[in-house]
């Protein structure tokens, strides 16, 4: 099977792909550059975590829904604090980028739903993104936020935390989440990130596909592990 | 032919306005029509995902995009011009993109695409994952790359406007 792979063999297989893809760009890798969050993978050790999850479904009982219950029902099995928020039910404007942040001390001009999200993002142990594929990435919804993480760069880049990647797509081909997945490798490389996996539930369309699949099993047994 | 040209980018003279601008002097050079979208200025709210489009064969959402689907329905190729944030696409053409599921069955096929992109890393791997992202989008529309300009080291104006990378522009534009 191939939902829900190790960190090396994706990592491996989608860097060789998108080089293909990229018609040969030759890469320096950002890990030596920017950073590695794989000098942090012992962090928390059994220590019970605060994780918070950001999802990107406009569903409020769709596929990628129906993945953040059953991962939450097994981290809180384990004990660890969820914080999670539905980000296209939260009021969220844009990045500007007009770099008053930069002369702010991190602070966006914006009014919005950031302002309670970045500081449980910034004092999170885990961090988990969990997204319907929308055109090969994550929804536009969960990208604001993504891209408001700007106003917070060098707080979040000196925020080392755990993290895992969950999508659902209605595809169902090999190549289906190579986009968002090599998308999710570069923010590892860029933000201090320790990567515990990701689970990517494809040909799953409608929640009815979802659940005739073992992929609810899987995200519960994802946070039951952590 | 028809161009549709999408931006993405918050900036009206930044580094990707200039590429926009170059590609649309070439193309407009070659006798080509442009229409141009700039998203991070225009009011379009993100795809729900109620899949009523696909039953009632309207979008519930009345926005930009009501001006902007002709355009990307007629067009003769569909042209993207953004900068990187955060390894792919601004959020603001992202939710454009999206939305294009409303009239996806009459946009595919027939159609030539390009991609040009500025990020402020002068490493390629910068454009790596927006580039699979463009070639899937491509290759699910059925739409043949015309090319790519990928602005690496362009953070701001003065970088892009030292570099080869408004004539790569141009250039595009005019072999469209």
């Amino acid at each position: 099977m191939d939902e829900n792979h190790s960190s090396n063999t994706i990592e491996g297989y989608s860097r060789r792909q998108v080089l293909q893809l990229a018609g040969g760009v030759v890469v320096t890798l950002l890990g030596s550059t920017l950073g590695n969050g794989m000098a942090f993978a012992a962090l928390n050790g059994d220590k019970k975590m605060k994780i918070v999850i950001l999802t990107g479904s406009p569903h409020e009982k769709g596929t990628s829904a129906l993945l953040t219950d059953e991962f939450i029902a097994g981290a809180k099995g384990k004990g660890h604090t969820i914080v999670r928020f539905d980000t296209a039910f939260e009021q969220i404007g844009p990045c500007r980028a007009c770099y008053y942040c930069d002369s702010h001390d991190g602070q966006c001009f914006q009014r919005d739903a950031m302002d309670k999200i970045l500081p449980e993002v910034l004092s999170a142990d885990m961090i988990v993104l969990v997204t319907p594929i929308y055109y090969y990435n994550m929804s536009a919804q969960l990208k604001v936020v993504i891209d408001r993480f700007r106003a917070k760069r060098d707080a979040m880049r000196a925020h080392p935390m755990k993290s895992a990647f969950i999508a659902t797509c209605g595809g169902s081909a090999e190549w289906s989440m190579d986009g968002v997945d090599a998308h999710y490798r570069c923010l590892l490389k860029y933000l201090p990130w320790d990567d515990q996996g990701v689970l990517y539930a494809k040909k799953v369309y409608a929640r009815k596909d979802i659940e005739a699949t073992g992929y609810p099993d899987k995200a519960k047994e994802f946070g039951q592990r952590l | 032919m028809k161009i549709t040209v999408i931006t993405g980018s918050p900036h009206k003279n930044g580094t990707s306005s200039l590429l926009a601008d170059e590609f649309i002097r070439g193309a407009t050079e070659s006798g080509h029509t442009i229409f141009r979208f700039d998203s991070a200025f225009e009011d379009v709210k993100p795809c729900l995902g109620c899949d009523k489009c696909r039953k009632s064969g309207a979008c519930v959402r009345k926005d930009a995009m009501e001006k902007l689907y002709p355009e990307l329905i007629e067009a003769n190729a569909i042209v993207f011009v953004m900068p990187v944030y955060y390894f792919g696409m601004p959020a603001q053409i992202k939710t454009v993109i999206d939305r294009f599921y409303f009239p996806e069955s009459k946009m595919k096929g027939g159609r030539k695409t390009a991609l040009l992109a500025t990020a402020y890393s002068p490493h390629n791997e910068i454009m790596t994952s927006l580039v699979a992202q463009y070639q899937q989008v491509a290759d699910w529309m059925g739409w043949a790359n015309a090319g790519m300009v990928l602005a690496t080291g362009c953070g701001a104006r003065d970088d892009i406007e030292h570099s080869q990378f408004p004539e790569q522009a141009f250039a595009l534009g005019k072999r469209m």
